[in-house]
């Protein structure tokens, strides 16, 4: 588990470049997928954006709440995959993910963000059980106004 | 005179089951199930609760809707394509591919939001003057879109994280109020004191057209957690209710003006939910009339939140250009449809 603290939503974003960075070479053969943990303005959209940043997305990356599935299409070292947004705030069963086909989402090369994930943390594994991804954990808390601090942690 | 087209039509982007029958622009019928006592403990719409309400109530909506009318006399089916949760849409798709099918109607396949933009052409003799601008604000969207003809928009400013009601919705649940959060927030705000917090207006010193609310969500939750919960009692409620409405209208106002002064707009219309706020359409009233730009604004509540008869105005302008689905088999839901590419700068 890495810890550090983001003192604006520019250095959330910086963050997520680092750490996606850090994990870049997973997307060979795997599927890379963050889970955004945190409270309501914690800076997880930002977090998103730094990832879509870092996948060279030009596309604004904004809330996923409406649709709670959104994607964008990236390319990357001449590799090209779908980045995906999802918004777990109102989902509760695998049932519910599968129904929206989440596991056609997962394929190598493909970068998932999951909001909310904390809901079910079992549904995910369920889900994720047997396909070929790597899930960085990623721990986004309120400190004094502005200040986030962010842990991160990955499994494979 | 020519006939215009009788045209039924489905929307089921989201959490309201919605059919309707146009002639030309007039709305013979418009019928909407809501969902929204369905999602209400969730605090937001379920994606899979939504398909289940759909697929039970569709068929009694369209049969409603289309009521004594004749099959044959029908031009057009239409059907939203996007955007919206892609499981919701499926249902309307299925159900007006059947439909177009049987009695061998062509379908027309709408943009959800080109059918907010036009909804203040429903009921309306007058034709809008090219080109206008729109201002749409709704759960899922808050956009500027510049029509220099009807079905050619330009994306001028849309929102960079939450929409507008989705800050509603968001800040209700900071305040423990209930969903959705925009009637209740707007219905607290009347006997609230705006100038109680200081809550930053978001963008103000952004140059592009777009929209942010998530500071000022941040902001909120900042505010009120600095205040301990035992004070947190009705008047509070209603001064925090009218200081948030507050920022998000001007910002709201802020890039609305920007784009009335950049691009002449010789109209506004304005679509959405979220124009059911009144102090918001008050606020693009008054700064329309000062230069001198008439808004249109939907006839009635209906219009203004989800609906079919709104499609049905869309597909009637998609009607007189012939754009009809080639194959009806191949039509897919587009739950990311955008009214088209943004050309903006991006931000950061």
């Amino acid at each position: 588990m890495k810890t550090t603290v983001t003192f604006n939503a520019q250095e959330t974003k910086w963050l997520a470049k680092k750490i996606f960075r850090e994990n870049k070479k997973e997307l060979a053969q795997k599927c890379l997928i963050f889970a955004l943990q945190g409270e309501l303005g914690t800076g997880k959209t930002q977090f998103a954006k730094g990832l879509g940043k870092a996948l060279g997305i030009k596309k604004i990356i904004v809330s996923p709440s409406f649709t709670l599935i959104r994607e964008y299409p990236f390319k990357i070292n001449g590799k090209k995959g779908i980045f995906y947004h999802l918004d777990a705030w109102r989902i509760e069963t695998p049932e519910e993910w599968l129904s929206l086909g989440v596991k056609e989402l997962v394929k190598p090369g493909n970068v998932i963000a999951i909001e909310w994930p904390e809901k079910g943390r079992e549904t995910w594994n369920k889900i994720f059980d047997k396909l070929p991804v790597t899930i960085i954990w990623v721990k986004l808390k309120h400190r004094r106004k502005g200040e986030r601090k962010i842990s991160w942690s990955s499994k494979k | 005179m020519k006939k215009e087209p009788l045209i039924l039509s489905i929307d089921t982007s989201c959490d309201e089951t919605a059919a309707a029958v146009t002639l030309g622009r007039r709305v013979l019928s418009n019928v909407v199930w809501s969902q929204v006592a369905i999602h209400r403990p969730w605090g937001g719409v379920v994606p899979n609760l939504a398909k289940r309400a759909h697929q039970k109530h569709i068929d009694e909506v369209v049969n409603t809707a289309k009521k004594s009318i004749n099959w044959q006399t029908i031009d057009a089916m239409a059907v939203t394509q996007g955007p919206g949760l892609a499981i919701a849409l499926e249902v309307g798709i299925k159900r007006a591919k059947e439909i177009a099918k049987k009695y061998n109607k062509p379908l027309i396949a709408v943009d959800h939001m080109e059918g907010h933009l036009l909804s203040s052409l429903a009921q309306n003799s007058e034709s809008p003057k090219l080109p206008f601008l729109g201002l749409l604000v709704s759960g899922g969207h808050t956009e500027l879109v510049l029509a220099r003809k009807i079905g050619q928009y330009q994306i001028l400013g849309q929102t960079l994280d939450d929409a507008a009601g989705e800050a509603f919705d968001k800040v209700a649940k900071m305040l423990g109020l209930g969903y959705p959060g925009g009637p209740i927030i707007s219905q607290l705000a009347k006997d609230g004191d705006m100038t109680k917090f200081d809550l930053p207006v978001p963008m103000i010193h952004n140059q592009s057209l777009n929209f942010s609310f998530s500071g000022l969500k941040t902001a909120c939750l900042y505010k009120i957690r600095k205040i301990p919960e035992k004070k947190r009692d009705k008047q509070f409620l209603r001064d925090f209710a009218a200081s948030f409405q507050y920022a998000l209208v001007q910002s709201i106002i802020l890039k609305f003006k920007k784009a009335v002064k950049i691009y002449h707009p010789k109209q506004v219309l304005l679509g959405g939910g979220v124009i059911n706020n009144s102090y918001l359409c008050q606020e693009v009233k008054k700064t329309a009339r000062c230069f001198g730009t008439a808004v249109f604004i939907p006839q009635n509540r209906k219009l203004l939140t989800d609906n079919a008869a709104m499609i049905g105005i869309a597909a009637y302008y998609k009607f007189l250009r012939k754009e009809f689905v080639r194959d009806i088999d191949e039509l897919d839901r587009k739950p990311n449809l955008s009214l088209e590419a943004p050309i903006f700068g991006y931000p950061d």
